[in-house]
């Protein structure tokens, strides 16, 4: 037998170890430089960096609230992608392929479901990641483009999530759908009322844009389903990329200054026996400023260990959901029956009950001015404090606790009173329109928060505390008024304790 | 684990492997014994593109033409009757006749019986399901041949003057919804607010035709009065109203024949036409209808009514109704009635007559129309109202009845009253104390009504 035969014989064998090892590039990892090549010579590792700081270890601080956003994208993208296999956007055929998937199509239905609740849970995790990272000041200096980048997330996840509300074609889609749209074309509210219509028209065009039409149809559901399958997520995936890459170039995630502390007195014992050099015996922060070396370690394994845990979690999470709870799908679309109550998907119901008192200001004005609000926070408050500390200490958790006691009362109060005694077009049934177009419950709000967010800033003298009060009076208005927009509100948009008291239709 | 279910616990595999049982145990022959072995556990589904169904009824109801199985448990059994001789299931797929939602997979969403679940059309149950021989066939040729009760609405409803209010096909009378294609309105377009039984279509029809006013709370519409299996024939017909596009080879002869007659149509009689048309609110016509919510219906085969008056007073009054009261314009620009139709309905109505009286009522010279009016406030409020809203009596200032009746037309029914209706006479001489002159001033009064 040739020495070749014998190698290749034996090469045979090792076949498995040798593709492993050609995928792998490297040994196990046993030392911290195999660790370390371990992340770094691996495609889908090497966004992280070789060594993660302790501090981003925490559950407490995270809250494994990004990743988790990460997760529900993730399994929206496979499931998504199986969906469109068998899905055809035209009306006539919409929602008979749903069904389709439903019933017959093998794992159809858990596909569909797992599309459902990970959409929900995307649009719910955004809005508390957005919340933490917020509250723990990680917006200053110097992540203050990643949180805009990250608000600009916050609309795309929205607007993803919109888009594909209307896909399937049924009675829940079609009439949420066009409450949306109805939404977005109030600006002709406002230049209705100033009388410019015919010459200046930016709600109607926008309305146009997404319809096609001047109803919700077929040409509507190709530009939905364009923008939902094509248009938002490649504007999503390019956001993420440079939202993932921002983390690192600015640095890590965020941490408390002291995180960065080099533990008082000796860190290693010294043997009296041995010299050493400068480099080991000095105190305090190491020439890697900031990045002090003692308090990171190597991602490999323990940062993958606990983002496979924190995805498995989410995965399993929403496969118990999708085993259990079918993804809603009601008669089909019917442009002759409105929906009563028509309702949006639930995370615009906040807007739809301030669109309640006028279009304009409720569905375009107050949203507007929150997100650009919100984009703006880092650039108006620079103050470096408190980052990467919860509230950033004591006092803006009293600020907050006081800020949400204010914002609920307020919100409560107003609401309560709104219903009970309507609002200026049953008092002044010959109002201007202009009046009504402007002075919308929401516009209140917003004027009594900022004044809230000021009185804040003389009292602490701090605008981070005024980002503080104001951030979380938004966030517990919104929640509030999506809370009554969900549950409260029956036909016709009336005030309702539950949903049992509806009357029977 | 969503693969799990799937292969392994749905209920259609069950329902299949029970069935590869039944098979193995009905064969005789070897080669039936071969072909239950050979019988495959998958969704079995018909494709019917001219109906544009998709039927997966087929993937549980296994046996439906295996005659074998006559006896057999649901949903294996045999199809009952002879409609799949003539109806191939290849051809006309399930849900074309049963309705139901033919993309399901499971008993409870194919059938769609449950109130919670969403779709637009349940299966129809047994007698309702002859509707659907109404979509393609003649619903009368088709009585005999399997659809009694079909037949029987059909029949009842060119008999109980349902076009009276309703339309159907542009013919018919304004005041309820048209009934066109309304057996295409799915479940969701009913309120069940006050239904009783099934939250299903044809409960919602039974329970409106029997009591209209408790379905539907402030509905004019009158009572039907008929038995349960009247209400049942009719409500069949009425969900038999379906649009059908049916190409030219879907279509049965009945139909083409029934379409023959449309073209080339026999007139229907003046007494056909008030069944059809008139006999909802009118009755037989003999008697005055007392009705809750349409007021106080005239009647119109009344003999001293038909002694005074021409049959062109007739013909106008249908052609041009009663503006302010529930008789609508039957003109064909109206209702749709063609005036050789209307013809024939007032000469159905002269045939009550007995005899032809002349007019002998002459106003006076100067009637004072002030006197008239405190006449009629002393005499004549009771029943008639002096604005519309009253519904006692026929307001007189309707503009219908204003052009109709002339001076001494309206003179002579004061005079001489109506008989056998609640209008008594007020002429001396006639049971009453009105002198000529009072009478003249009364008419002055009415004139002015508007």
């Amino acid at each position: 037998m040739s020495q070749a035969f014998k190698r290749f014989l034996g090469d045979v064998k090792r076949l498995p170890k040798i593709f492993v090892e050609s995928v792998r590039r490297r040994g196990a990892a046993t030392s911290d430089r195999g660790r370390s090549q371990a992340v770094f010579s691996n495609l889908f590792l090497h966004i992280h960096s070789v060594k993660t700081h302790k501090n981003s270890l925490k559950p407490s601080y995270t809250l494994g609230l990004g990743l988790l956003t990460t997760a529900c994208l993730a399994v929206l993208t496979v499931t998504g992608i199986l969906l469109m296999v068998y899905y055809k956007p035209t009306p006539e055929l919409a929602y008979a392929s749903i069904k389709d998937i439903h019933f017959v199509v093998p794992t159809g239905r858990m596909m569909r479901n797992l599309h459902r609740w990970a959409a929900h849970g995307m649009v719910i995790m955004v809005f508390l990641h957005m919340a933490r990272v917020f509250y723990t000041a990680s917006y200053q200096k110097p992540r203050e483009f990643n949180w805009f980048v990250g608000v600009a997330l916050l609309a795309l996840t929205l607007a993803l999530s919109f888009t594909g509300y209307l896909l399937p074609w049924d009675q829940l889609a079609y009439w949420a759908t066009t409450i949306g749209v109805n939404i977005a074309s109030s600006p002709r509210e406002l230049t209705d009322a100033v009388g410019i219509t015919q010459y200046f028209d930016p709600g109607g065009a926008i309305k146009q844009l997404l319809l096609g039409a001047n109803t919700v149809g077929a040409e509507a559901l190709i530009r939905f389903h364009l923008l939902h399958v094509m248009v938002l997520p490649l504007m999503l995936f390019t956001l993420i990329g440079v939202h993932f890459w921002r983390i690192r170039k600015d640095g890590g995630l965020s941490r408390p200054a002291s995180a960065d502390d080099v533990p008082e007195g000796e860190f290693f014992a010294r043997d009296a026996t041995k010299t050493y050099g400068l480099m080991a015996i000095v105190r305090g922060r190491t020439p890697a400023v900031g990045r002090s070396p003692e308090n990171t370690v190597n991602s490999w394994p323990r940062l993958f260990v606990a983002e496979m845990a924190v995805l498995m979690a989410a995965i399993a999470i929403l496969l118990i959901l999708s085993l259990t709870l079918d993804a809603p799908l009601k008669e089909p679309a019917n442009p002759a029956i409105p929906e009563n109550p028509a309702k949006a998907p639930w995370y615009f119901l906040g807007l739809q009950e301030l669109v309640a008192y006028s279009g304009f200001m409720g569905g375009i004005g107050v949203p507007m001015i929150t997100l650009i609000g919100l984009m703006l926070i880092p650039y108006l408050d620079r103050e470096q404090r408190g980052v990467g500390i919860w509230f950033s200490g004591p006092e803006g958790k009293r600020v907050a606790l006081w800020s949400a006691i204010y914002s609920s009362v307020l919100v409560v109060g107003l609401l309560a009173f709104v219903i009970k005694f309507g609002w200026l077009r049953e008092w002044y049934p010959d109002i201007s329109q202009l009046v009504i177009v402007l002075v919308n419950p929401g516009s209140v709000y917003a004027v009594l928060f900022a004044a809230w967010s000021l009185w804040i800033m003389r009292r602490y003298d701090s605008t981070r505390m005024a980002a503080i009060a104001l951030f979380t009076c938004f966030l517990v208005g919104y929640i509030i008024l999506t809370y009554v927009g969900t549950v409260h509100r029956g036909p016709n948009w009336d005030f309702y304790w539950s949903q049992s008291h509806w009357p029977v239709h | 684990m969503a693969a799990a279910r799937e292969n392994y616990f749905t209920e259609w595999r069950s329902y299949q492997r029970q069935y590869r049982e039944l098979l193995l145990a009905k064969a005789e022959t070897e080669a039936e014994v071969k072909s239950a072995r050979g019988f495959g556990i998958e969704i079995r589904q018909i494709v019917v593109s001219d109906l544009g169904a998709v039927d997966r009824c087929v993937t549980c109801h296994l046996g439906l033409d295996d005659p074998r199985m006559t006896d057999a448990p649901q949903p294996f059994r045999t199809h009952s009757g002879p409609a799949l001789a003539h109806h191939e299931m290849e051809r006309f797929g399930c849900t074309g006749c049963h309705l139901g939602q033919g993309r399901a997979t499971s008993a409870r969403e194919a059938h769609g019986w449950d109130a919670e679940a969403f779709w637009e059309h349940s299966v129809l149950p047994d007698p309702f399901h002859q509707a659907s021989c109404g979509v393609c066939h003649d619903p009368e040729a088709i009585g005999s041949r399997g659809a009694p009760v079909l037949a029987e609405g059909f029949g009842l409803f060119r008999t109980e003057g349902c076009l009276g209010c309703h339309k159907l096909g542009g013919r018919g009378g304004p005041l309820g919804p048209a009934l066109d294609e309304i057996g295409d309105r799915g479940r969701h377009s009913y309120s069940f607010a006050h239904i009783e039984g099934d939250k299903q279509v044809w409960s919602w029809h039974v329970e409106h035709l029997v009591s209209p006013e408790t379905v539907i709370p402030g509905s004019k519409m009158p009572e039907v009065g008929l038995d349960e299996s009247g209400v049942h024939g009719l409500v069949t017909y009425l969900l038999s109203l379906r649009s059908s596009n049916l190409t030219e080879r879907m279509t049965p002869r009945d139909r083409y024949e029934q379409r023959y007659q449309v073209w080339h149509t026999r007139p229907l009689s003046g007494e056909e036409l008030y069944r059809q048309f008139c006999f909802a609110c009118h009755e037989e016509g003999t008697e005055t209808v007392l009705h809750d919510t349409l007021g106080t219906i005239p009647s119109v085969r009344n003999h001293d009514l038909l002694a005074v008056v021409s049959r062109e007073f007739l013909v106008e009054s249908i052609h041009d109704g009663r503006p302010t009261t529930f008789m609508p314009a039957w003109a064909s620009a109206a209702g749709g009635l063609e005036d050789g139709e209307i013809g024939r309905i007032a000469d159905y109505l002269l045939e009550s007559r007995r005899e032809i009286r002349e007019l002998e009522f002459v106003m006076s010279a100067a009637p004072d129309v002030a006197n008239g009016e405190r006449i009629f406030n002393a005499e004549c409020t009771d029943c008639h109202a002096l604005t519309r809203d009253g519904v006692e009596a026929p307001w007189l200032g309707d503009p219908g009845f204003q052009a109709t009746y002339s001076d001494a037309l309206i003179g002579h029914t004061i005079q001489y009253g109506r008989e056998d209706t609640l209008m008594i006479p007020y002429g001396v001489g006639y049971d009453g104390d009105l002198t000529d002159a009072e009478v003249s001033d009364l008419v002055a009064f009415i004139r002015t009504m508007r």
